[in-house]
């Protein structure tokens, strides 16, 4: 397959690796073992934390790790403790935030005492929000709690982020990204735990939906935190080259050269095109 | 912050009856101090921050204070005035605990002695611990028990 550029439009699909298929055929077809959310926890915590394409500090501020359904159960944790009308979002956030009827603000515009839930990296600037340190700087200021959702994150080199900052209550990751969707898993990383979703999710239910973690621990015990950006690096920038395109942080994103528009280039990774080393 | 501490913050609500002087009420976490002031309205809200060790036992502690005899005013039966202060709402870490403190918390009353001395005479018992009370009439001391992290105290309630 020969993409040219206008097959490249903004919806961003998913690598189709084939190690990350046939580990998903591998669960399926081998004999497998269960792993509990006990065991998961640190073997994910060390996991995500092997990044050496992403320079990530502060995790030491978050002793409290929970295992999640994704980083979308980690949102809803978060309404449902605080309420539709008890957080603030920015402009520009996850769709799932507008789908339900939530608008996002300026930054200037940010509410005292009201938790952030803010998305990092975003889609559409590949990388942290310009205005992060201003966020951080409003945020001091107002008593704003940051709750940071890094779903991206798998899919990202060359993020740079402290997290230790005061404001940063809370983060997670997940494992979706990794083509994972049909058995999501993540963590949520707190500076104290309270009483919310994840909390009765990971202290109620532990025991009852360890396919996601069984799952979840099989991937990482067989895969390297930045296996989507070692393997694709270079058919990233072929491509992008091909298509007279620029290379973004996010390695299935890359951005027109005109219009600053981030184009999902997924599709075409996973699949041999011409100088792409696979 | 560690894994060992946990900075929580309480949130408390008091309706407070009053004709002439209003109810005085001092805060406790243990034997820290939080609050220390008349309360002068109904909805009132006093909020405060505690830095808790986990694993450690605690006591939310409200002293009452304020009233004497002659801010209850009655008329043979009829009660036509009086000072009291009730707890509305006791949240904690954003959890409304209200309704698992009816068996964990007590109020010990400080009957004024011209009163107990009636009751007494009429064959009343006069209770030194009342459980579940959060209508605090007679000076006293209220007080509830509980542990940190906090929501795994709250988890323990309905386990």
């Amino acid at each position: 397959m020969h993409p040219t550029r206008t097959d490249l439009t903004s919806k961003f699909s998913l690598i189709d690796d084939p190690l990350l298929s046939s580990l998903k055929s591998r669960w399926f077809s081998e004999s497998q073992r269960e792993i509990s959310f006990r065991e998961f926890l640190p073997l994910a915590n060390e996991w995500f934390q092997s990044t050496k394409n992403n320079q990530i500090s502060g995790w030491s501020e978050f002793p409290c790790h929970d295992v999640t359904m994704g980083c979308t159960h980690y949102i809803e944790s978060l309404i449902g403790k605080y309420g539709w009308d008890g957080f603030q979002i920015l402009k520009n956030e996850y769709a799932y935030y507008t789908l339900m009827g939530k608008h996002g603000v300026a930054v200037d515009d940010l509410k005292p005492n009201k938790p952030l839930l803010i998305t990092i990296p975003h889609w559409t600037w590949c990388d942290i929000r310009p205005e992060w340190n201003d966020i951080l700087t409003i945020a001091k200021e107002r008593n704003i709690d940051i709750h940071i959702d890094m779903a991206w994150m798998l899919t990202a080199r060359d993020i740079e982020i402290d997290l230790s900052h005061p404001c940063i209550k809370s983060f997670a990751m997940s494992m979706s990204k990794l083509k994972l969707e049909w058995s999501r898993v993540g963590v949520r990383w707190s500076r104290q735990r309270s009483m919310d979703s994840v909390t009765i999710f990971n202290e109620y239910y532990k025991i009852t939906n360890t396919i996601m973690t069984s799952v979840g621990g099989f991937f990482m015990e067989n895969i390297e935190r930045d296996h989507l950006w070692n393997r694709y690096k270079s058919a990233h920038h072929d491509l992008c080259n091909q298509l007279n395109i620029s290379p973004t942080k996010i390695v299935h994103i890359a951005k027109d050269n005109d219009t600053g528009e981030s184009l999902g280039i997924g599709r075409f990774l996973g699949i041999p095109t011409p100088n792409c080393v696979q | 912050m560690d894994s060992i501490t946990e900075i929580v913050i309480f949130h408390l609500e008091f309706d407070s009856v009053y004709w002439d002087r209003p109810p005085w009420i001092k805060i406790f976490i243990d034997d820290e101090i939080k609050f220390d002031d008349a309360i002068t309205t109904s909805n009132s809200i006093v909020k405060f921050s505690h830095k808790l060790r986990c694993g450690q036992d605690y006591q939310l502690k409200i002293e009452r204070s304020g009233k004497t005899d002659d801010q209850c005013v009655v008329d043979g039966l009829l009660r036509k005035q009086d000072q009291y202060i009730i707890i509305q709402k006791v949240v904690i870490d954003m959890i409304d605990i209200k309704n698992l403190i009816d068996d964990r918390c007590w109020y010990e009353p400080d009957y004024s002695r011209s009163w107990a001395t009636e009751q007494l005479e009429n064959d009343q018992i006069l209770e030194s611990k009342i459980i579940g009370e959060t209508w605090l009439s007679h000076n006293g001391t209220w007080r509830f028990y509980f542990s940190s992290p906090i929501y795994q105290f709250v988890i323990k309630q309905f386990r």
